[in-house]
Parts: structure tokens; C-alpha cells; sequence
């Protein structure tokens, strides 16, 4: 009795636990359909496990047309969605752990270093590839963004990077206030070209009342992300670009002579130093706006001057959450006045276009440790399919841009998503000649990228925050980078490094 | 009244054939489950502590074989790492100064409320209802609601700041959340705003048990309401107290979901808590061993404090139960 | 006792304002649940159909669009918080009875007593989640547990353990012995004496453990996030994910928000009247 007594507390633990273990081990059974139905429909009751971000920019499709790929193959297609901070450290931790349920992974370009190199991806066939009509594919993302090495891990889906958004209504040679813009600073009021002229923009407009949506109400003479521990830093890598990046020379972030950080130079100072004006000059709780915090605002009218991602585009012209709809214009990321050489270690003072292509995209990838690799591949290609991604990328509620030369061609696509003739064709340009742009500068996007980037981060708010000076923070971050280097060796690291930016000695 | 520690009433049948089996029967399942479930992670971190494990840094042409390399060498340099680390110091004053301000808030007022739901009035019984809604929320969730009403732009309180500026003339406009200390202050706010529920449940609980009798004794007595309440309701509730104390402050400095949401962090520094710089060393930086060194010298750290708070509430409640 | 009309004045104003604190915030995830983008992003509104057209569009596409999602989703985070609570409501009142009626002496193992083992117990509740659940997850991989109610379940038992032997053992050590100790004499086991004698008696302390492991479970994110992939995922998670890049939508958060809530608030209010009438109970007793 008293045994018995003991016993059933501990066998409750015992039994809940084994009998979880056995409800968890995965069920083998195949299913069983007809041998004629399986022959028709290849994938029958295989379970494809999609994750990707939440919300309907990046998962949307997938939950639009997977029903069609089911019909199909007889595959089953589960989307499982993460917020976007979150993601990277789920699906890595994952792997790492052996944990990994997923296989189809749709993420962000600039963390193949963390993905691909270490193999947790299926490399993608020459046969596949090959179904994609990958010479319609922008080389930029066919051969550099999908691929580590010589090897594609991924394929194409969404393509990526930052260019400038203003009020075009304001900001114009016609403008009402161009004559007096033109009073004080001595040229016409136009589409800033370089950084002095964004400034210069917004400090003309900040604080003061302008029209928008019928109402006067004051303006604010920038919207950029500020926020920590976000999407912020990218803002602040294309303030860096123009004023950093040698032409001609491919090794941005690091030297490629001995993985010096450059994060430091005189060029990123200068950045910083405008980074830090662009907080006076933007609404107060800038500091605390995030890239998605910037895109709702910039369309509600709060700002002049706006530096995003492509989508800024398509939501503009949504007559839901903006009030600017016609009225925004489409430019190429101002370039710098002037670029620090760190090669010579001087200024060179000539205008310097370096569009940023932050991020890089989301790619679509199959984990290797899948167990319906087939299906997923296939799944995968079915995502990535040229007519799909098409049309994706007019699609308003879909966060999809253009990475495919006949995106750009075909115009009334476009138009038929909402833009009018002239909005389509600006922005287009503007995507475009960002893009294939030479002096294009790439994400960072070898091994610990995250870590490097997140010290970029802490430092970068820190001196927004008034904490420590620009040069201060930034000479953290080039501590902060050689230790990660060290600790990852410096020699693994700098080829990794070479090899992403395709530098040839 | 004497604190839960000190009085363990021997039970009535010590010497029955059985009684020893019936010790183990009672807390023999919880410790073994907690044993079975923690030794693991213990050991492993605590092993991982002593080594360079870092994600990534293998050669590439490694097959990704296993969590932890061959060849593991110990070394103790994580843990001297930490007494450089400045971002580890900052994120260690931040999380005290939300442990410390937290506790103090919710103690007080949870303290107060409860007095107040122990009195007889109408709609006492809504009142506790209401009272405790906030903790039901989801801490994302109640960081999200936060975040809405600090804003300073689309949030009543903002409205309410305009109006007040152009009511009185001054410029009054409080930046909430891009501020270091105001960002602090709307962390502590929302965590108190969702947390006070639990002091006051707690707390309630107990001053439901305190006899009517004592008061009824010290009235006679000629005591007024303050000193009743100073010297029988807080004594007596000294020991729930300390508990109570205890496990917020431990929940506290846990504190990840609610900054992730609103601040981020940021602005700077002024916000990043321990457990936020614990996330992304170990999962995004995949730098577990720095990681675990972290977490074991914050455990050592913890039991002190808690062996302090706890010793030094003993004793106090010891002392006013005499 | 009797109160002063100052008194009952400051009463009255301390419930009214702090009903507002707590009430407020919900009410603003109700009318904002109800806002179109730019009704929330052009400055506040505060009542639907006076100050902004309300749309049901947000609600709609979240139990007509999103409802498998939602119905998913809510399921777990139910399993999860049911299971977890019942298994430390089992496991914490018989530790905190033994721990509050017993003399614990391990001579063999670090000599430790009652209050050592005490703090050991609470000490579980010291641990950095955010390392910890890389071995947990090392663990669960092996024992196939990952992205099972049932790998949810244990862990959050080994949170909610701690407090539920310290709340339940402090409510024993305040209850009169003598019940137990005439039912030990009338030949009852100690077993016996437990489950029908103490445990009834001890229904408000194990009210509020049950609503502090059900909170807890149903509200837990970091153990969520990475001990689920898919079929356990729990509500929290599908909370945190709105902030996308797309922009946080304030407006889809707040219905979301109000539908986790609810059933929380349900169980927790029904659980609430529990203790009160325990309690009372008890201090009539008393």
C-alpha cells in the first residue's frame, strides 16, 4: 500500500514523460496512396515545413500559392513565421542543435556566411538553376547573392537594397518654395544628389508647415530609422557608402590586404557625424523608429526625406496608409561630396555615387537535413519561378522587389498595381540604376556578419544617444571587429571576406 | 508569527513505522524532477564556460559535424573577459537599476492596493477583478501596448503633453523611450503597470489570513489605523513579503521580452539588460562559452544576494515576532 | 472596521484611478483593433464612429484569414499551460507539504536541511533562460522532445516548480495542525491525511498557484521560441512576430492581443473567486 502510495507520483512523472517521448518520435509510416495517384502527384502526402518572417510581406505568397503547388504535386505546404528579430537565432540554433524542422528556409541574403558555409544547405543543381531562366536573373543576384564560393545554395526571390524616397510635391524645381531654397542655398530645389544637398533639403523644410493631405502641419526634414537593436544600422551603412567606398576598389567594410576594419577612417566619421544631424533633424522619437516604423510614418506625411528598402514604393501609392499617394519621388542614394581613400589615406574630393545594396534580399533555401529534400526543392523552384516573382513584386501587400531584368521592362505591371505612368518609371530608374550600379556596395556577408553588424549596432546608437563622440564609437566598432576577427582567425577570415566581394589580388 | 524557515511542526506521526517513507514520498518527486531536468544544462554550460566554443569558427571544409569540436581545450579566458567587458557592466547597472526600481514600485503600490481591496466597499469584489487583469497579458503583448502609449506622437499621452503646452505655454513634451532615463522609467512602468497584480494578489492573501481578533485587540487598545498597519499588518505579512520580493526580483532580472519591444536597448546603452546581452551573445553571436561564463558568475552572483535577502529578512521577521 | 468620509473618499479616488490604469490600455487595444492604418498613424483617436470610421477588417482577417493560425497557436499555448500546471500543482504541493510538515536532514548529501533544500528549489528560478535553453534544446533534440506539447510542458514544469513548493509551502505552515494530526490518530495514512484533509483546506494557495503557473506557461516567450518549430508553437510567439519589416501593425497587435488575452482573463477570474472565498474561509476560521 505504502508502495504503492510512492509510486503513483513518480509514475506520473515517468509515464507523461515516456509517453511523450513515443508520441514525439516521428511517425515513419508511409503514406499509403495508390501506386497511380502517387505517379501523378509526386510528392503525395510529403510535408513541406516553410519559415520565413512573419506578416504578408515575405510569407504571403507562400500562403497564396502553395494550395496550387498541393493541388499539383499532392505535397502539403506548412508556413511556420518568426519576427524578424528573432529569426536568425531560431533557425541557426536549429541547425546547430540538430533540432532543425524546417525545409524550406526563405532568409535574408547576408546570412549565407552563417548558413551556407558551414553546409546546413542543400546546394542548389545546375538543372534547377537552369528552369529559372537564369539569364533573366540580375547577375548581382544570380551569381553573387545565392552562392558562397562557386557553389548556389539558394535561389532568387526578392531583390533588396537602399534608395532614397522624398516629397516630390515639395522637393522640385516648380516648388513653391524654390525660390526661396534657391535664396539660401544658392541652387535650384531639386532631387538631392549628394548628402550636402540632403542636408541641406532637410534642414530647409524641418519644423516648418507645409500641406499634406489638405492640412497644414509641420514637417519633419528626414524619417530614418534610428532604432537599436533593429534594422538601423543599414541606414547608417548607406550614409557610409558615398563617403567610404573607394570606386574601383570592392573592399568596403575591411582592407583586403590584411582584414584592417575601415569602419573607422575619416570617410565613416564623416557618415556618422551626418547620421547623428539626421537624428536633429527628424521627428524626436526618431531614435526610436525602426525601418518598419519609418515606412508607416514617411507615407503618413511626418517627413521630406526618407531612406528605405524598395517598398517604400508600392506603399506610397496605397491609398490605405498613405496620404502622399503621386507625390513621392524616386532617387538613386546620394552619393558623398567627398571620399576618404584609405588606400592613400587622403580625401578625394569628387562626388562619389556608391549605392548601398543593404541586405541583399530574401533568398529561398532548402535545408540539407531535410527529409523531404525533393519536395522542398521543388517547392523551392515553384516559389522562385519567373512569371511568380513577376508579379509578386507589384503586388502591394507583398514586400517582393524587383530582381529580374523583365521586372523592369514591363511597365504595366506596374501600372496596373497602382502606380501611375510617371511614379512607375522614376522608380523603377531608381531601382535599377541602384542596382547595376558599379560602384555598388554589397552587404557584409561572411561568417559572424551578425556579430560584427550587431557591435556596429550598439556603438552607432550609443553615439546617437549623445553617449560618446562619432570617432569614439566607431574606433569601438574597429576594436570590436578585430576581436571577432582574431577570434574567428584573422586568415579564414580575410578569404571569406575576399571571396564575398570578389577581390582578386 | 514567525517566517515559514523557522517553524517546521514536526508531524504528529514521527515515530509511525512509515514516516520516512512518507518524507520522500512528499518532496522526493519535485526534487528529482528538477534534478532531472536542470543537471544537464548545468553541467553542460557550466563545462562550456571553460572552453572556445564559438559558432563558426571551424574551417569551412569541416562537415558540420556535432555541437562541441573534438580536441576541447580548457581555458579560463572567458571568464576573465568579463572584467573588460564594458558592455557587460552597463547591461549589469541597467538590470539592477530595473530590479531595484521595479520592486520598490510594485511592492509599494501592490502593498497599497491591497490595503485598499481589504476594506469593505462597494464594488470591492469588480475592483479585484480589475486590478488583475493586467497580468494576464502577455509581457510581448503588454510591451507592444506600451509602446503604444509612450509614443509621443499617435498616443493620448502625447495629446494630453500638447494640450498642456499650449494650455500653460511651456513646451512640455517627455521622451519617453528615446531618452536613457525616461526609457528606463517606461520600462519599469510597464513591467509595474503588469506585475503589481501579483504583489497585490499575494499580499491580499495574506492579510485575509491575519485574524480579526489582533485588530480587534489592538482598537481596544486605542492604536490608530497607521500604527496598526506598522506594527501587525507589515510585520505579519514580513515573511509573504520576502518571498514575494524574492521571486520579482528574480523575474526582473530576467527581463528581456518588454525591452526587446519597446527600446531595443537603446537609445545607447541606457536600456540593454543582462539577459538581452546574454541573447545575443549566445544565440546570435553563437559565442556559448562567453555566454555560459556570464551566466554561471550571474548565478554565483544571484545566490549571494539571495542568501543576503533572505538571511536579513529572516531576521528582521525574527525579530518583530518577538 | 469603520471609515471616516475622508477615508472613504481617498478609497473611492484610489480604486477609480487605478481602474483607469489598468482598463485603459485595453480599452485603447479595442478602439485601435477597430483604426485603419492611418487612423493610428495621423495622430490619436479615440472613439470609433466620432473621431475615426471604424472597420471590422482587421478582426475579419484574423478569425476568417488567419483563424487555422490563430486556432493552432491557441491550442498549444492551452496544452502547454493546462499540462504544465497541473503536473507543478501535483509536484509543488506535495514538496512544499513535506518541506512545511517535515524535518529533512541529507547527512550523505552536502548535510543539507529544510531551508537549504528550500533554496535550492527557488535557486532553479535563478538560471539565464537565455543560455539555458541551448542545452535544453541539445536535450530535447535527443530525446526526439523538440516541438512537442510534451517537451513545452516539461519545461515549464521545472519553472513553475519553485514557486509553486514556495507558495503552497508557506500556505501549510500556516495551517493549524490539529485536523491532521486527529485524522493521523484515527488511522488515516499521511497520504491519506494530504489529499483528503490538507489539500481541500488549502484551496485558495493553490488557486493562486494555479493562476501564477497558468500566467506564467501561457505567457512564456524564450522557451517558446526556440523549444517549437511548428506543431507547438504557442500563442506569445505569434504576438511577438507582428513586428515585421513591413511596419509594426498596431492595429492587427491590438485584436491579436485582445483574442490571447481573453481567455486568460476568463480563467483567471473564474479561478480568482476561489481565493477570495478561501481566504475568508480561513480567516473566519483562523
Amino acid at each position: 500500500m505504502l508502495y504503492r502510495q510512492l509510486w503513483l507520483p513518480i509514475l506520473l512523472v515517468i509515464g507523461v514523460v515516456l509517453g511523450g517521448c513515443v508520441a514525439a518520435a516521428p511517425a515513419d509510416q508511409a503514406p499509403a496512396s495508390g501506386e497511380a495517384e502517387s505517379a501523378a502527384k509526386p510528392f503525395a502526402g510529403q510535408k513541406v515545413v516553410v519559415v520565413t518572417q512573419t506578416g504578408r510581406s515575405i510569407g504571403g505568397p507562400v500562403e497564396d500559392y502553395a494550395p496550387e503547388w498541393e493541388e499539383m504535386t499532392g505535397g502539403d505546404v506548412e508556413l511556420q513565421q518568426f519576427a524578424f528579430g528573432e529569426l536568425f537565432e531560431k533557425i541557426i540554433t536549429a541547425f546547430e542543435t540538430g533540432a532543425n524542422d524546417y525545409d524550406v528556409l526563405i532568409f535574408p541574403a547576408d546570412w549565407a556566411g552563417d548558413f551556407m558555409a558551414p553546409g546546413h544547405l542543400e546546394p542548389i543543381s545546375e538543372e534547377l538553376l537552369a528552369k529559372l531562366e537564369p539569364e533573366d536573373i540580375i547577375p548581382l543576384y544570380g551569381e553573387r547573392i545565392t552562392a558562397w564560393g562557386e557553389t548556389v545554395y539558394a535561389l532568387p526571390y526578392d531583390g533588396d537594397g537602399h534608395m532614397l524616397y522624398y516629397r516630390k510635391d515639395l522637393v522640385n524645381p516648380a516648388s513653391p518654395y524654390a525660390a526661396e531654397f534657391e535664396a539660401q542655398y544658392g541652387y535650384p530645389l531639386d532631387e538631392p544628389q549628394t548628402w550636402s544637398q540632403y542636408y541641406d533639403i532637410a534642414e530647409f523644410f524641418n519644423g516648418r508647415e507645409v500641406e499634406t493631405a489638405g492640412e497644414m502641419a509641420p514637417i519633419a526634414g528626414v524619417a530614418e530609422a534610428q532604432r537599436r537593436n533593429a534594422q538601423s544600422y543599414w541606414v547608417f551603412l548607406s550614409h557610409a557608402a558615398g563617403y567610404g567606398k573607394v570606386p574601383g576598389n570592392p573592399c568596403f567594410f575591411f582592407s583586403c590586404d590584411n582584414m584592417t576594419p575601415q569602419v573607422n577612417n575619416p570617410g565613416w566619421v564623416q557618415a556618422l557625424d551626418d547620421y547623428i544631424r539626421s537624428r536633429d533633424l527628424g521627428p524626436a522619437e526618431q531614435l526610436q523608429w525602426d525601418v518598419s516604423d519609418t515606412r508607416v510614418q514617411f507615407p503618413a506625411g511626418a517627413a521630406v526625406l526618407n531612406i528605405d528598402w524598395g517598398d517604400v514604393g508600392p506603399i506610397s501609392y496605397n491609398p490605405d496608409a498613405s496620404v502622399i499617394v503621386g507625390q513621392t519621388g524616386f532617387g538613386v542614394l546620394p552619393g558623398g561630396d567627398r571620399y576618404w581613400d584609405y588606400t592613400t589615406g587622403a580625401w578625394v574630393e569628387e562626388v562619389n555615387v556608391a549605392p548601398f545594396i543593404a541586405f541583399g534580399g530574401w533568398i529561398i533555401g532548402v535545408a540539407a537535413d531535410s527529409e523531404v529534400k525533393e519536395a522542398a526543392l521543388d517547392f523551392a523552384a515553384f516559389m522562385a519561378r519567373p512569371e511568380l516573382v513577376k508579379q509578386l513584386a507589384v503586388t502591394p501587400d507583398t514586400g517582393i522587389n524587383p530582381s529580374r531584368y523583365s521586372q523592369f521592362e514591363d511597365l504595366d505591371l506596374w501600372i496596373n498595381a497602382g502606380f501611375d505612368q510617371a511614379g512607375a518609371e522614376d522608380y523603377l530608374a531608381a531601382v535599377k540604376d541602384s542596382i547595376s550600379h558599379p560602384n555598388a556596395v554589397l552587404d557584409l556577408r561572411i561568417r559572424g556578419s551578425a556579430e560584427y553588424l550587431s557591435v556596429l549596432d550598439t556603438e552607432i546608437s550609443r553615439a546617437l544617444a549623445g553617449e560618446l563622440s562619432s570617432q569614439e564609437a566607431l574606433d569601438n566598432v574597429a576594436a570590436g571587429w578585430n576581436e571577432i576577427t582574431d577570434r574567428l582567425g584573422r586568415e579564414d577570415q580575410l578569404n571569406q571576406y575576399r571571396s564575398a566581394v570578389g577581390y582578386t589580388e | 508569527m514567525a517566517g515559514p524557515q523557522s517553524t517546521v511542526p514536526e508531524a504528529a506521526g514521527t515515530d509511525r513505522a512509515h514516516e520516512r517513507s512518507f518524507k520522500r514520498i512528499f518532496l522526493l518527486p519535485a526534487v528529482f524532477y528538477l534534478l532531472l531536468l536542470s543537471v544537464f544544462p548545468t553541467v553542460w554550460s557550466l563545462g562550456i564556460s571553460f572552453t572556445d566554443s564559438q559558432r563558426g569558427a571551424r574551417t569551412t571544409s569541416e562537415e558540420s559535424a556535432g555541437f562541441l569540436g573534438t580536441g576541447v581545450q580548457l581555458t579560463a579566458r572567458n571568464y576573465v573577459r568579463m572584467l573588460s567587458d564594458q558592455r557587460l557592466h552597463t547591461a549589469a547597472l541597467n538590470t539592477i537599476v530595473f530590479v531595484v526600481g521595479g520592486v520598490l514600485l510594485q511592492y509599494g503600490l501592490g502593498f497599497l492596493l491591497a490595503l485598499v481591496l481589504h476594506q469593505q466597499f462597494v464594488g470591492r469584489n469588480l475592483a479585484r477583478v480589475i486590478f488583475l487583469m493586467p497580468m494576464m497579458v502577455t509581457p510581448v503583448a503588454a510591451a507592444y501596448m506600451g509602446r503604444m502609449l509612450f509614443d509621443t506622437r499617435i498616443s493620448p499621452q502625447a495629446h494630453l503633453q500638447r494640450l498642456l503646452s499650449s494650455l500653460t505655454g511651456t513646451e512640455i513634451s517627455i521622451p519617453w523611450l528615446s531618452e536613457g532615463t525616461w526609457a528606463t522609467a517606461a520600462i519599469i512602468l510597464i513591467d509595474s503597470w503588469q506585475w503589481i497584480p501579483f504583489m497585490t494578489l499575494l499580499l491580499l492573501a495574506g492579510m485575509q489570513g491575519i485574524p480579526e481578533e489582533i485588530y480587534e485587540a489592538a482598537r481596544t487598545d486605542g492604536a490608530t489605523a497607521f500604527q496598526i498597519l506598522r506594527q501587525i499588518t507589515f510585520p505579519i505579512l514580513l515573511p509573504l513579503s520576502i518571498t514575494a520580493i524574492l521571486i520579482r526580483g528574480l523575474e526582473i532580472f530576467k527581463i528581456i521580452d518588454v525591452i526587446v519591444v519597446t527600446t531595443g536597448g537603446g537609445p545607447g546603452s541606457a536600456t540593454e539588460s543582462l539577459t538581452m546581452y546574454l541573447f545575443d551573445t549566445a544565440l546570435t553571436f553563437g559565442n556559448y562559452s562567453y555566454a555560459a561564463a556570464i551566466s554561471f558568475a550571474l548565478l554565483l552572483l544571484v545566490i549571494l544576494f539571495a542568501t543576503l535577502f533572505l538571511t536579513l529578512g529572516r531576521r528582521i521577521a525574527g525579530q518583530n515576532s518577538q | 472596521m469603520r471609515q471616516t468620509p475622508w477615508q472613504r473618499a481617498l478609497l473611492y479616488t484610489v480604486v477609480v484611478v487605478w481602474s483607469f490604469v489598468c482598463l485603459f490600455p485595453f480599452y485603447w487595444l479595442a478602439t485601435t483593433s477597430l483604426k485603419t492604418p492611418l487612423a493610428v498613424s495621423r495622430g490619436p483617436r479615440y472613439l470609433p464612429t466620432v473621431d475615426y470610421q471604424p472597420t471590422g477588417e482587421h478582426w475579419q482577417y484574423l478569425l476568417n484569414d488567419q483563424r487555422d493560425s490563430l486556432l493552432r497557436h491557441f491550442r498549444n499555448s492551452l496544452i502547454a499551460a493546462t499540462g504544465s500546471t497541473l503536473l507543478a500543482l501535483v509536484l509543488g504541493s506535495m514538496g512544499g507539504y513535506g518541506l512545511a510538515r517535515y524535518r529533512y536532514h541529507w547527512r550523505h548529501l552536502l548535510n543539507w536541511r529544510n531551508h537549504d533544500i528550500s533554496f535550492w528549489i527557488i535557486s532553479q528560478r535563478f538560471l539565464p533562460p537565455a543560455l539555458f535553453v541551448v542545452p535544453f534544446l541539445l536535450l530535447f533534440s535527443q530525446l526526439n522532445l523538440v516541438d512537442t506539447h510534451l517537451g513545452l510542458i516539461l519545461a515549464y514544469t521545472l519553472f513553475n516548480i519553485p514557486f509553486a513548493v514556495w507558495i503552497m509551502r508557506d500556505f501549510f505552515v500556516n495551517l493549524p495542525i490539529d485536523l491532521e494530526e486527529s485524522a493521523l490518530v484515527d488511522g488515516a495514512t499521511a497520504w491519506q491525511t494530504f489529499v483528503r484533509i490538507v489539500l481541500p483546506l488549502s484551496t485558495p494557495g493553490l488557486v493562486s498557484v494555479a493562476i501564477f503557473s497558468f500566467v506564467f506557461s501561457w505567457n512564456e516567450f524564450l522557451y517558446a521560441l526556440m523549444l517549437t518549430n511548428y506543431e507547438a508553437i504557442t500563442l506569445p510567439v505569434l504576438i511577438a512576430g507582428q513586428n515585421n519589416t513591413r511596419g509594426i501593425q498596431w492595429w492587427y497587435i491590438s485584436a491579436l492581443t485582445l483574442a490571447a488575452v481573453t481567455p486568460v482573463v476568463l480563467i483567471g477570474l473564474a479561478l480568482e473567486r476561489y481565493i477570495t472565498r478561501g481566504l475568508t474561509a480561513g480567516a473566519v476560521k483562523g
